[in-house]
């Protein structure tokens, strides 16, 4: 059990990682990466949702008829965001205010659809959990070090503060939806090339 | 399978999709009737700091201290249907502010804002933006301190000018590179404020 999460875990950060391996929540991966803060949340929010959509569905599984099981899994994920939305509404209203259409953005993401399909309607609530979360983990660092590049070179800043002083030009274009793009891309290029290099290539 | 198997397969299907989307609704509303009313004071609470601000009132971000300042210091100046025309502000160096409420069009949807105009109706006591969904970083950038403190003092009707200009004029305002939409909204939320000023306040005073 616990050497099926820990593999679990590896993978959904390495080798089957969700955004640079698997290529899915590429939707809020290009719009939330340009300020540092609003990625943290993002991630946040993503990783309880898919933790905990995963284990529910997991818990269901054995009841869900197959047919509908696309319809229970969003309802499932839906109710989750939108508890998420509330809570945040009620005792976090500044961070609710600057997510604002974040927040909604969670229900259409991939991972957390994909997950519930592929892992969890399969394995056991705990292991579903597990994979969730790490699910989410993958996901966020990812996010996290394309949007560290992104407001770096885009606004001069880091989490707000100012750290490349007036000298600095402002690349525009990394705050706007095409530098999401490119560095993406790039990112994708480096850890593909340099570190998850495919055995069959390399002989 | 049987035909009759099936019709209970369908019967339990649709059951089960109905039993679950009630569970799950259930807990939600009850988890928003409970937050209901923390969410009404939040709204009414962050509103009141928005025209405090833009009357440049300090205020120690509490719940308890803002309700004070602004009972003491703030009148709604209502129509006959009872919604807010202004907001009659006595400010900290006694003289009178008025506070409007503003929108524009913005990129991506509606800005809606304050703008707080000194008593002759020209001068720009403050501005603040309490509704936005302008992009995180350009136009977002907009509710930042150094974008709407650059406005206290200034005379009506404004112009931009390119960020960094750091402009002294006193019709002039720095705008938001890469985010010319956001900033031409704020452009006319302003313009339109100090246009329509007298004739919204003027009809304020004779009620």
């Amino acid at each position: 059990m616990t050497s099926k999460a820990g593999k679990i875990t590896l993978a959904n950060l390495g080798r089957e990682n969700p955004v640079f391996a698997q290529i899915l929540g590429i939707c809020s991966t290009l719009a939330v990466t340009n300020v540092l803060e609003n990625t943290a949340v993002m991630c946040a929010g993503l990783i309880f949702t898919t933790a905990l959509s995963n284990t529910t569905v997991s818990i269901l599984r054995k009841w869900i008829p197959s047919r509908i099981r696309m319809m229970v899994s969003t309802l499932i994920i839906a109710f989750y965001v939108i508890l998420v939305d509330i809570v945040l509404k009620a005792y976090l209203p500044d961070i609710s205010r600057q997510l604002g259409a974040y927040i909604g953005l969670i229900i259409t993401n991939c991972i957390i659809m994909g997950r519930a399909e592929a892992f969890a309607l399969n394995n056991k609530p705990g292991l579903s959990f597990v994979d969730g979360l790490t699910s989410g983990l993958g996901y966020g660092y990812v996010l996290l070090i394309i949007a560290f590049f992104r407001e770096l070179l885009g606004s001069g800043t880091i989490w707000g503060f100012t750290v490349l002083g007036d000298w600095w030009v402002k690349w525009s274009i990394m705050v706007m939806a095409p530098g999401a793009f490119f560095m993406l891309a790039v990112f994708i290029w480096i850890v593909k090339g340099l570190i998850l290099v495919d055995p069959e290539v390399k002989k | 399978m049987t035909g009759k198997s099936k019709t209970k397969q369908r019967i339990f299907t649709i059951f089960f999709m109905f039993t679950v989307s009630a569970f799950f609704i259930g807990i939600l509303s009850f988890v928003y009737l409970f937050t209901k009313s923390t969410v009404v004071r939040n709204e009414s609470l962050f509103l009141k700091k928005s025209v405090l601000y833009t009357a440049q009132i300090e205020v120690i971000d509490s719940p308890v201290e803002i309700e004070r300042v602004y009972k003491e210091k703030v009148e709604e100046i209502k129509d006959a249907d009872g919604n807010i025309q202004y907001y009659s502000v006595v400010a900290d160096d006694g003289a009178t502010v008025a506070v409007f409420q503003s929108s524009g069009q913005g990129l991506w949807g509606v800005i809606k804002g304050h703008v707080g105009l000194k008593s002759d109706l020209e001068t720009i006591a403050g501005i603040d933006f309490t509704v936005q969904t302008e992009t995180p970083g350009l136009g977002a950038r907009i509710t930042e301190q150094w974008f709407k403190e650059q406005f206290r003092g200034k005379k009506g009707e404004l112009k931009r000018v390119p960020e960094g200009t750091k402009s002294g004029n006193e019709d002039e305002f720095d705008a938001i590179t890469g985010a010319t939409v956001t900033s031409k909204a704020v452009e006319s939320m302003i313009n339109k404020t100090v246009k329509n000023a007298p004739a919204v306040a003027g009809k304020g005073v004779e009620q």
